[in-house]
Order: C-alpha cells, then structure tokens, then sequence
C-alpha cells in the first residue's frame, strides 16, 4: 500500500499549518480584551453584551475584544484559557458562566479576571491561591426567595423545585431553597431533570402535584422554558423562574437579575482595575445589586392565579406569553 | 516555548480513540459507556486529589471504576441480553449520578498536587506534554501487545466471528465483557488526566467525548489500517482542528461549521491521496 505515507505527510502538513494558523492566525491589536463565554444563551449573552456596552462608553472603548465561546465544551474552554494565556497583548479576561471561569482560573495567575454569571464564586476560586479574580455573581438568597413566594402566593401550601442535575450552580442552589422552605413550614418537593427529554414530562407532573414550580438559575431549564410553559399551560399552577427572560414566554412570576446591568457592572470594575484605580482583591465579588420581580398578568388572569399584588414594592408587570 | 495544549489534549483523547478501536473495531460493539467513564474517572480523581492522596493512586483508581464501569455494560450485554446500545446508554446514565455523588458537579483541583507537579526540574507544560505522552505510549504499547496476544486473537474473533470461539472451548460473552472493561479503564484514566491537566471536574466536561474519540479513530484509519502511532497523531491533529477553528476570527457560532468543513477536507485529502496512490501504482 502507498496510501499511508502521502496521507501521513499530508495530513502532518495540514497539522502544523493549523497550528500555524492556531499560534498566528489571529494577530490580537496592541491592546486587547479577552471574552471568554461558557455557551450561547440568553442571560450569558446579555452579560456580554453588556460588557460590550460599558467599554464601548467608557475608557477602553479603543481597546479592541476577542470574542471566544467554549461552546459547552471543556475541551475547547480548556484551549481558549490556554490560548489566552499565551497571549500578552491581553490586558484583562472576562469570563463568564462557571466553566469559562473555572478553565480560565486554572492558566492565568497575573491579568485580571473578571468573572459573571457565575452563581457561586467559591467553586472557581476554592483551594486556589489566586488574587488575580473578581467579579459578579448572580444567585439570589434562597430566604429572599422563599419569603417572596410565600407573599405573592399567599395560598401556596406545596413547592415543586425544578432542576437540572447536571448543574453544580443549581444543586447547590435547591439545597438551600429546600432549607428555606423547610423552616418555614412549605412542603417541597425536588424533580430533578437529567436530560432535555424529561422536562416537559417532570413539569407536567410536577405542575400537577404543586401549587407552584420553582426553577432556579439553570441554563438547561431556562433554555428549555418554552417546553415547561407549554407542559404547564393548562393547568392551576405557577411557574416561578430566577431569570427575567421566561417571563416574557409565558412564565407566571419571575425575580430578575438585570444581566446585562451585570455585564455593564463587569465592564466598569475591568476599567477600573485596567486603569490602576482598583484590584481585584479590593473587588471582590458581588451579589447582584438589585432584584425585581416580575408578574406576568395576561399569564396570571388566564391560569387564574391568586397573586398578591401588593407584595413587594418592585413588581414589574409584563404582558406576552399567555395564548 | 509555544503552546502545548493541543499536544497535550490530543494526548490524553488519544487513550478515548484507543477505547473506541476496542470496542468498535476490535468487538465491533459500538460503546455509549464511553461519556460516562470519562466523567467517572475524573470524579474519583477530582476527590482523590482534593484529599492529598497519591496522584498516581487516582490513575489506578480510575482505571479500576472506569473498568467497572466497563463490566457493568458487559454484562448487561451478555448476560441481562440487552442491545450494546442500551446497556452503555444505561451504564452513562448510572456513571452520570456516580459521578455527581462522588465530585458534586464541580470541583476546583489546580492548587492541589497533581501527576504533573512531581518534576520540578522541568517547565511545567514541558512536564505535562512528557507525561502525557508517556502515558499514552505506554497505554499504545499494551494495547498494541494485549492485541497480538493470544487474548488478542480471541477478542478480534469474537467481533469477526463469535460462533468461532466454541471451537476454541471458549465463550465470546467473556470476550465481550474483556473488551468493554479494557475500553472503559482506558476512557476513565484520560478522564482522570484530564481532571488533573486542567485543574477541574466539571460533571458536564465529559460532552464531546464520544465524538471526539470516535473522530480521532476516523483519522487515525485515514493514516493507517493499523492501531500504532497513528491514533496519538490523529487525535492531536484531531484537537488542532478545533483550536485552529477558534483562531480564524470568526464569530463563535461558527466554529463547529468550520471543525466539520475542515473534517470533510481531511476526507478529500484521504480521497485524493489513495487516488493518486493507485495512479502510481499502475503506471
């Protein structure tokens, strides 16, 4: 056979012309940013997008962005960090989402990373000795929560907690709402997902059981909202998210965290620890700063929920979703 | 010193190609198992690490869960009669849980002790790439020798020709369950590498696996019929496609268009280079 030294000679060429292409292809200019997203979806990009926001008004708006996506993929965030690292042109990393930060935590010791979107921080920086972190984390007290529930449904006897079982952030996060709940006398039950295929049979069955379904910040489920709200539609049970964007699907209540004023927020502390005002020790990390809360009323009227309107002083009334 | 990252990746997915070669072209049982014992090899090493044990011990141990979980599928093949499909679905789907008990779904270990943190008289990336590629060798070495054993013979026919085996006083069920075991200790111990190379567990770090294996395999036979030195070069060749994807400056959403772009250009060059081997073998 001849074949296999022309394809190996070939296929070696083609190897190191792409990792030709992957140490020069993509000259960085003289200054630049690093944003390292952990996957396409909505919260995240609105935390990009927001960053793109502030350093386009702001000091670094002549400092040119690298966009990176991991894609999901630990391979790939793995040589995104990597790449990164290796290059000195950046001045700062933005990370964010859990695994873009973990994987970016894991290279670079010295610039600064300014991490969002990531529920708990002590995930990415527990046992490290790294000072080179910040930034802003997006869960919500699971009290504050609980306690919200309970006024705006004052009738509410059972909770459903709707998860992902794959999500560090959102285990984490059920634990302490099923705590929450607990000492306030709330019956909670936990349906946990594993696969995109369960959800819209776990949300029926879920909606079935409960007065109300709660979903935490998973990125699973709140992709996968559409399927839930559809599940649950017809029947006298409200679906609660922590995520603002549900609510204009058709999600009943939801507590908004701002992410692209999150995003917006990262972009101002990198421009100011890129300037020499701050570090990110002095930074540290932040909860989110404000929580609003959503009620859907086309969706709440046509489920014929009883909400106590006159629960919280923030409660933003939105339309859209209902059939 | 440039970037050794892709070598290193391509390293460690070199053992995953190396487990799909058993269970696909030696058993030819296609095996599902594979995400799953990837995702419980680095579970176990993630805790073992966390704990300051032996780094090395969490290579053992992940061989032996990842072989465990190879036996699991084996038998729920050959003894509960399941389809192979099934049973590594269902054994993915139990590592997955295993693996969240084990590690929670994520775990930071890059300031711990680590395989890599043992030569201190060399750079660190000059340490991981030589490590890594000892490993793989090694796991090269008995596979290819494992193989052209006698035990070897009885593996490729129980996938040629299971029925053969009864003229041996043999049965194909034990072979089966061998094939499953040796694949999965191998995914487990890249599992555990790759914990330990990059610092984290994540309990979703395992997607793409299966893919990226079976696509390094793929390569791997375009460069040669055999199982030799060509699956650790597909599989870093492999992983320079992905890293190269990144760096064209294309918007991310993409990047997995231009990784299966290039993979079809990696096909046509297979193509025209056979072509061409025939031409020349017939002038």
């Amino acid at each position: 056979m001849k074949k296999t030294p022309i394809i190996l000679s070939l296929s070696v060429a083609f190897a190191l012309a792409l990792t030709y292409v992957y140490l020069n292809g993509q000259k960085p200019a003289a200054k630049s940013l690093a944003i390292v997203t952990t996957l396409s979806h909505p919260a995240l990009d609105h935390v990009r997008q927001g960053i793109k926001t502030a350093l386009a008004n702001g000091t670094l708006k002549d400092v040119a962005l690298i966009d990176f996506n991991a894609e999901g993929n630990a391979q790939q965030a793995n040589l995104i960090a990597r790449k990164i690292s290796k290059d000195q042109h950046i001045l700062g990393i933005f990370a964010i989402g859990t695994l873009a930060a973990q994987a970016m935590a894991k290279v670079e010791k010295t610039r600064p990373i300014v991490i969002a979107a990531v529920s708990d921080p002590k995930v990415i920086i527990a046992d490290t000795k790294a000072d080179n972190i910040c930034g802003l984390s997006d869960s919500i007290d699971a009290n504050y929560q609980i306690d919200t529930v309970m006024k705006l449904l004052p009738h509410i006897k059972r909770l459903a907690l709707l998860y992902s079982t794959n999500e560090a952030n959102s285990i984490s996060v059920i634990k302490q709402l099923s705590g929450a709940a607990a000492q306030r006398n709330l019956s909670v039950s936990m349906v946990g997902i594993h696969e995109p295929q369960q959800i819209m049979a776990a949300s029926l069955d879920a909606c079935q059981k409960n007065d109300a379904i709660l979903i935490p910040l998973d990125n699973q489920l709140v992709a996968s909202m559409p399927a839930v709200i559809k599940a649950t539609r017809s029947l006298f049970c409200a679906v609660i998210t922590t995520n603002e964007s549900p609510i204009h699907q058709g999600a009943s209540l939801a507590f908004g965290v701002d992410y692209q004023k999150s995003g917006q927020t990262a972009g101002r502390i990198m421009e100011e620890i890129v300037a020499g005002h701050t570090t990110t020790r002095e930074s540290g990390f932040i909860d989110p700063s404000s929580v609003d809360i959503f009620v859907n009323d086309a969706v709440v009227k046509e489920k014929g929920l009883d909400v106590d309107m006159n629960a919280a002083p923030n409660i933003v009334h939105v339309q859209g979703g209902a059939r | 010193m440039g970037n050794l990252s892709i070598v290193d990746q391509g390293l460690i997915f070199s053992l995953v190609a190396m487990a799909v070669y058993l269970t696909s072209r030696v058993i030819k049982k296609d095996d599902l198992t594979v995400e799953g014992s990837f995702g419980l090899g680095g579970a176990i090493t993630a805790v073992m690490v966390e704990h300051m044990l032996a780094p090395w011990l969490s290579l053992v141990a992940s061989l032996a869960v990842g072989a465990l979980a190879g036996v699991c599928t084996g038998l729920s093949y050959t003894r509960l009669k399941m389809n192979h499909l099934m049973a590594g679905l269902v054994t993915t789907t139990a590592c997955f849980s295993v693996s969240l008990v084990i590690a929670s779904a994520n775990k930071a270990v890059a300031e711990h002790n680590t395989i890599f943190g043992r030569i201190t008289f060399l750079p660190i990336n000059i340490t991981e790439v030589t490590v890594l590629a000892v490993i793989s060798l090694l796991m090269l070495l008995l596979v290819r020798k494992i193989i052209a054993s006698e035990i070897g013979l009885m593996l490729r026919a129980t996938g040629e020709n299971p029925g053969i085996l009864l003229h041996f006083g043999q049965s194909s069920s034990r072979f089966y369950v061998l094939g499953f075991t040796m694949a999965n200790a191998l995914t487990a111990l890249a599992g555990s590498l790759f914990v330990q190379w990059s610092g984290f567990f994540s309990i979703t770090g395992n997607i793409g696996t299966l893919v990226t294996g079976l696509a390094s395999l793929m390569v791997a036979e375009l460069l040669s019929k055999s199982i030799g030195l060509s699956i650790v070069i597909a599989a870093i060749l492999y992983q320079s496609i992905f890293a190269a994807t990144l760096m064209l400056g294309l918007d991310p959403v993409w990047n997995n268009l231009v990784k299966a772009l290039i993979m079809v250009f990696l096909v046509g060059l297979s193509s025209v280079a056979t072509k061409t081997g025939a031409g020349a073998r017939h002038a």
